[in-house]
């Protein structure tokens, strides 16, 4: 739950979490579980799953692992179902951009995850109304990503 | 021997009462294995259920044998010689993993199995074809072995009546907690299923009175923490944990999880266990071999060693 923990309670918070789409949401290659996934059991637990049509476990694929789940916690998932939270996906290519642009604006390499949720800031932000306040939760220091950043031609 | 329980099961399945239809079949193995073909010309349509089975051996002061094999592994046919030649060894009941890709319970061995499976395209619906041909000369009833996910994919109710339509008699679901088994067994028991539970070294006295409660078929005894696969000798709890359970219930206790040798067979049976199941020792017999001709001729010579291991 993270950050969503303290604000669930406060309807007048909109929470968003974000999904790694990988190479595309119709390219089997991602790790979309909320956006893309189905109701299944897996490691004893209910949630959404990536699965094909005989119940098989459908391999994700993220570029930070953090994002590389076969499921998805449970709660994320009755949130999503309850409509109190909103999940959206976001491409590699994205996230690296958003990666790029904040390690020069602002000296901070972000975790690739965290990437994710920053290159949805440039599509959420200019739909909010003006004065709005945006909190964005940003884990990690990065430097382990670095390598990875590097290996896909950032 | 083996034509010596087959006899025995015959006359056990012949009774009237029981309502058994006994018919000749024509039927021709896709595959033709003479050597492997049950000794009966006699085709039982319907074999004997899995708690029936274990009142017999009660009476008759036998310990079941139940071998686990993983579909599609090497290949279908080879899967469904197997099953004719495990059931022609004396096998009591015959345990079939559906090979899933994420199969927590289970290590290396049956994990290589089932990748393997997979990796060639078996899936269920190919799996129960195979069975539709097999199952009717089996003489020794099928437990499926299977995870949730499918399942509950398929549909619950769906699920049940397909296995039943194709001759299955018992269902294992390793990763259902307790807590969510009620649709499960209320559908398992609507069509003629029997869902075995399944409880461990590490289960609590009062939850493992309330599985034993609700199991059907018999009670599998997980005698290790951890996953499937051989290991070097069978842990001395079990002996305790089977005391425990037995006082528990009188429905039968099966042993499984690394029982690999004739050595372990007989020392669970000594013990007092109604059967044991063995299953990585032999999807590894099976999978590994140079040919699936091989394969089933080790998987002979194995099996019927462990069998001879039980009284």
């Amino acid at each position: 739950m993270g950050l969503f923990n303290e604000f669930v309670d406060d309807k007048d918070v909109r929470l968003i979490g974000m999904e790694a789409v990988g190479f595309g949401l119709d390219s089997g290659k991602h790790a979309t579980t909320l956006t893309k996934g189905e109701v299944g059991v897996l490691h004893g637990a209910m949630s959404y799953l990536l699965q094909d049509d005989d119940g098989e476990i459908v391999e994700p694929h993220s570029i930070s692992a953090g994002l590389d789940y076969l499921g998805v916690g449970s709660k994320h998932s009755f949130m999503k179902d309850l409509g109190r939270a909103e999940y959206h996906s976001i491409t590699y290519e994205e996230a690296l951009e958003a990666f790029k642009r904040v390690s020069r604006l602002e000296g901070i390499i972000p975790a690739l995850e965290t990437s994710h949720a920053l290159a949805y800031l440039e599509k959420v932000c200019p739909t909010l109304p003006n004065g709005a306040k945006v909190v964005v939760n940003f884990s990690g220091r990065g430097d382990k990503d670095v390598q990875t950043a590097i290996k896909l031609k950032l | 021997m083996a034509l010596a329980l087959k006899s025995s099961c015959l006359l056990q399945l012949k009774k009237p009462e029981a309502g058994f239809n006994v018919c000749f079949s024509s039927k021709k193995a896709i595959i033709s294995v003479k050597r492997y073909t049950p000794v009966a010309a006699i085709r039982i349509m319907d074999a004997v259920g899995l708690s029936a089975t274990f009142t017999r051996l009660k009476k008759e002061g036998k310990v079941a044998f139940i071998p686990y094999i993983t579909a599609g592994d090497p290949d279908l046919s080879t899967t469904a010689e197997a099953l004719k030649l495990l059931d022609s060894c004396g096998s009591d009941i015959i345990e079939l993993g559906i090979p899933y890709s994420d199969p927590l319970a289970d290590g290396p061995v049956i994990q290589a199995a089932a990748t393997r499976s997979l990796a060639k395209g078996t899936n269920f619906n190919v799996i129960i074809d195979m069975l539709k041909e097999v199952v009717p000369q089996l003489s020794c009833p099928i437990a499926l072995f299977t995870y949730y996910n499918p399942i509950l994919k398929r549909g619950t109710e769906k699920f049940m009546s397909t296995i039943r339509d194709t001759g299955v008699h018992g269902l294992v679901v390793p990763d259902v907690p307790l807590e969510e088994t009620e649709t499960l067994r209320t559908e398992a028991k609507k069509h003629g299923i029997e869902l075995v539970l399944l409880t461990t070294p590490t289960t609590p006295p009062d939850r493992m009175k309330a599985i034993v409660d609700v199991a059907e078929g018999f009670v599998y005894l997980v005698s290790s923490v951890g996953v499937t696969g051989a290991r070097a000798s069978v842990s001395g709890s079990v002996q305790s944990l089977l005391q425990e359970i037995k006082e528990a219930t009188t429905k039968p206790v099966a042993v499984g999880f690394g029982i690999s040798k004739p050595e372990h067979v007989k020392q669970v049976a000594g013990w007092g266990a109604d059967g044991v199941i063995v299953g990585s020792a032999i999807v590894k017999v099976l999978g590994e071999a140079k040919s699936p001709q091989e394969g089933l001729k080790e998987l002979e010579v194995l099996t019927r060693s462990l069998k001879a291991a039980l009284p």
